[in-house]
């Protein structure tokens, strides 16, 4: 039984603005296995980068945590010092973001921004420095890294910036590696590209992914487990082949339906009717039932809880719970 | 990189020309005749038509612009109607001290204010930001002459803590240093108190930036973050508006001299206007011109240097 | 077809945001209460602020005179209430001048770019160059002292950093996808500007001229404090602090209230000014993670 890296319990996040309460995450759970490759997939606004800043507890001043657990390798990452975190992060869990274009600090050079990850978690000579940041480079393939570690981030593309990012992520040997949605700003030959690297590289280190992405195809590619989650709780948990061959639940079904396959022709397209909800003021019971294809009364009063409906396979919907 | 600096500073020519060309004009249009002013009302005319001829002003203006652009060239900035003497002299004489004041001024000013209002963001709500907030909105707001006379009143002729004017030699001795605080102090306010507000709305703005959380995310002390990944980004814009800034501090130094009589340009410049005294004008306008074009200058390559997006081209 | 980038809701929200701001509110009540005051000052003012009276002279400040008396018996009081006209009219009259030929400077080199562009530039960059004041000084002692003087001296110097702003924000506007495409439609170049350009920079324009007011009022204060603005016997506030300065052991209240009034004024305007620019601007100040 291959061990739990990560396991988030009951997550329970606000977010106290001007215009009101923000009910952003709620009892969101799940966990990734070490080497797993889990996908988090959603719509925008559904809660899954804000999922990932939990975890990274890079979270903006009007957030509060009110209930729930995220524990990494034994330890309660909510109940940590900032000290104690900071040398989480970079470390054992590190993070690739979503825009590489302005992700990187465009007064630094290459060279720096991996060196820091080097210099504040490990001890190492100049010299070690320098090196391994070529390595690194060269694991990430990236041309002439003798030259390019001398760059500003401006002289870079953005694919090449995407891999200094990724660089720069794996330069504290992480147990954990987050990817906010890394496709999104790159065009599609590049994308195949990426993510070959990211096969290669998980491994050669062995590392586990939390993939976060509304792409659906590259969660087929890419991951062993898939979270699903709707308007800030999690709809369904599984592994990809049973999303896909057998997903439960009613919006997975309207995800799956919406992605272009070869074969299917243009009037075949499904869109999911309505929009994501409002979740200063999300609708009563389960956050779906405006949407919802199969909606009953219960959906509008309740919400349900997600459950076990087979074999490592769970939903939070009333169509699988017969109490 | 030279032949770069040597283009700036030819582009600059034309400018600083430009300068003195419009104050040249504007002294002309001025009524009042120096000369009469000069040799009092009893004057006969005979009198003042030869020294006027003396002195070259019954020319036509134009005429007269050019010889004194070409007397520029050799080094010659006329002679002060007023009192005959050397323009060029005289300013040597009073350059230090105008430039000791705004030289200092503008440097405390800058590393005060990039103090402040980086503490000021860090701590954004804090009773510190809401002090320096409230400080650096009545910075702006104040005339600071009247600010000078009111630290005047209270600081020399009430308690007797500090002279009350002049200039008591360099600033790095004591009696130098006394009478210079409060002149410092004074040009030092409005600069301060703006300086500070943007560097705040900087800071702000920067730490709100994708690069800065990346920097958290590697786990980064919030001490590094803030020093060197934040300020170092905010401390652009700021440079390039203490640059905007060179010119106005000259002014200020004007009002500043003539409160506490301190013996520098601004003083000069100020009694020049009022004799019509051409020449002094000219010339004092003429050295503003150049020392702010190298102040910019200076500015412009400090930018350069600390953003490695902008290349020398 | 061609919108406007100005959305109507964008009004509603800053009205929102400027009513949730107490001190903005102060701010504008305070504006409002100055010109009132400029306007009625002939009922408010206990006595005449030209007229001398000297069995009054150089009176502290008591019951009779709030403010004291100066060293021709003046009340100061009176006198500081006069001073709002002429800080209201100065600030008006610069700022009205500044912008009229900042923002059209503006306009014409950000469209038109090209040599009408460099050679607004290299007069932008010139008029910086030369310490404001200086030029401000000469310019005014050249037009002789005195309300309309003050006026045209300052506005004629401070139009520059407008006319950058503008080209600036004109530029980047230019830029946008709608102004090419009503470009080729063969929309007439006036008509773009006055439609397209003009409402999408209104609210720089606003909060900057808002902001200027201060400026213009502190330097025909400083205008006038130097001899070369209003001359006596105005009861204007720069020159009420000169006057006041050889009584500042003796006398302090001649210098001090009336620079107290130019700095209420100043306050008002950049609270103001703050707050519209703070309701104005999309993006709040920072939204950053470092908590």
């Amino acid at each position: 039984m291959t061990k739990i890296l990560l396991d988030i319990k009951d997550l329970i996040v606000y977010f106290y603005t001007e215009e009101g309460i923000v009910k952003a995450l709620e009892d969101v759970g799940f966990s990734i296995k070490k080497g797993e490759t889990l996908g988090l997939v959603g719509e925008t606004g559904c809660g899954k980068s804000t999922t990932a800043s939990t975890i990274m507890y890079l979270l903006p001043p009007t957030a509060r945590v009110l209930k729930g657990e995220i524990v990494f390798k034994g330890k309660d990452l909510l109940k940590l010092s900032e000290n104690e975190i900071n040398e989480i992060r970079g470390r054992e869990i590190a993070m690739v973001y979503q825009d590489p274009m302005t992700s990187l600090n465009p007064v630094l050079t290459v060279e720096d921004q991996i060196a820091e990850v080097l210099i504040y978690h490990f001890t190492m000579a100049k010299k070690e420095v320098k090196e391994r940041a070529i390595n690194l480079l060269k694991d990430v393939d990236i041309p002439a890294p003798e030259r390019v570690i001398r760059m500003y981030p401006h002289e870079l593309s953005g694919g090449m910036k995407q891999r200094v990012m990724i660089a720069m992520a794996l330069a504290g040997n992480p147990d954990l590696l987050i990817l906010d949605e890394p496709t999104t700003a790159l065009d599609v030959t590049v994308q195949a590209q990426f993510l070959n690297l990211i096969e290669k590289l998980q491994e050669k280190y062995g590392i586990s992914i939390l993939w976060i992405t509304h792409d659906l195809t590259v969660i087929a590619e890419m991951a062993d487990m898939v979270v699903v989650m709707y308007a800030g709780y999690v709809v369904e948990y599984t592994d990809v082949t049973s999303l896909f061959k057998n997903s439960l639940h009613p919006y997975t079904s309207l995800l799956l339906k919406a992605v272009p396959r070869i074969g299917t022709r243009v009037n075949d397209l499904e869109i999911i009717p309505g929009v994501v909800p409002n979740l200063l003021y999300p609708p009563s019971g389960c956050r779906f039932h405006p949407r919802c294809p199969s909606v009953k009364s219960i959906c509008k009063k309740q919400k349900p809880p997600l459950m076990e409906v087979e074999n490592n396979h769970f939903v939070a919907c009333h169509l699988y719970n017969e109490n | 990189m030279s032949g770069y600096m040597i283009k700036r500073v030819l582009l600059l020519i034309p400018i600083v020309l430009g300068v003195t060309l419009i104050v040249f004009l504007i002294m002309h249009l001025a009524p009042g005749d120096p000369v009469r002013l000069m040799l009092g009302e009893r004057a006969t005319p005979e009198t003042i038509i030869k020294v006027r001829h003396e002195l070259g002003l019954d020319r036509p203006v134009h005429i007269q612009y050019f010889v004194w652009l070409s007397n520029i060239i050799k080094g010659n900035l006329g002679n002060s109607i007023t009192t005959g003497r050397p323009v060029l002299e005289t300013i040597v004489e009073r350059m230090p001290a105008t430039l000791e004041l705004t030289i200092t001024s503008l440097i405390l000013a800058t590393i005060i204010a990039i103090f402040l209002g980086s503490i000021s963001a860090l701590h954004r709500g804090g009773w510190i930001d809401q002090t320096t907030r409230l400080f650096a909105l009545f910075g702006i707001s104040m005339p600071y002459f009247w600010f000078a006379l009111m630290l005047l009143m209270i600081l020399s002729l009430k308690l007797g803590w500090l002279p009350v004017y002049g200039r008591g030699g360099p600033i790095w001795t004591l009696n130098g240093l006394k009478h210079a605080i409060l002149p410092v102090a004074v040009l030092s306010l409005a600069n301060l108190a703006l300086l500070t507000r943007l560097t705040r709305s900087t800071m702000l703005d920067i730490l709100g930036k994708d690069y800065i959380k990346t920097a958290r995310g590697k786990g980064l002390p919030k001490k590094l973050v803030i020093y060197k990944h934040a300020l170092r980004n905010a401390i652009i814009p700021i440079v390039t508006i203490v640059g905007l800034r060179v010119a106005y501090t000259f002014g200020g130094a004007v009002v500043t001299e003539t409160v506490f009589a301190w013996p520098g340009m601004g003083r000069l410049i100020v009694e020049a206007i009022y004799q019509r005294d051409i020449p002094v004008v000219q010339g004092v306008t003429l050295m503003f011109g150049i020392v702010v074009m190298l102040a910019n200058l200076f500015i412009d390559m400090l930018y350069a240097y600390l953003d490695p997006r902008i290349t020398i081209e | 077809m061609v919108k406007s980038y100005l959305e109507r809701s964008t009004v509603q929200v800053v009205k929102r945001r400027l009513l949730r701001d107490k001190v903005a509110q102060i701010g504008l009540f305070t504006i409002l209460l100055i010109i009132l005051i400029s306007i009625f000052v002939p009922f408010l003012a206990p006595y005449s602020p030209v007229e001398p009276d000297y069995s009054k002279t150089l009176q502290p400040p008591s019951k009779n005179h709030f403010f004291g008396t100066d060293e021709f018996g003046r009340d100061i009081f009176s006198r500081t209430l006069y001073g709002t006209r002429y800080a209201l009219i100065v600030g008006l009259g610069v700022v009205f001048l500044a912008s009229a030929i900042g923002i059209t400077l503006g306009l014409l080199a950000g469209y038109f770019g090209g040599i009408t562009d460099g050679m607004i530039m290299r007069t932008v960059d010139i008029m910086m160059s030369i310490p404001a004041l200086v030029l401000a000084i000469a310019l005014a002692g050249v037009l002789g002292g005195g309300l309309k003087s003050i006026i045209i001296a300052i506005g004629v110097i401070s139009w520059a950093s407008l006319a950058r702003l503008v080209r600036g924000e004109t530029l980047s506007i230019k830029e946008e996808p709608y102004i090419e495409v009503a470009d080729s439609l063969g929309i007439s170049n006036l008509h773009i500007i006055f439609k397209h350009i003009l409402p999408n920079i209104s609210s720089s324009l606003i909060v900057y001229t808002t902001l200027s007011m201060p400026d213009a009022i502190l330097t025909s204060a400083a205008l006038s404090f130097l001899g070369v603005g209003m001359q006596p016997p105005t009861p204007e506030w720069g020159l009420m602090v000169s006057e006041g300065r050889n009584f500042l052991g003796s006398a302090w209240w001649i210098s001090t209230f009336p620079g107290l009034a130019i700095m209420v004024i100043s306050l008002t305007f950049n609270i103001v000014g703050d707050a519209l620019r703070d309701a104005l601007d999309p993006k709040l100040e920072g939204k950053g993670i470092i908590n």
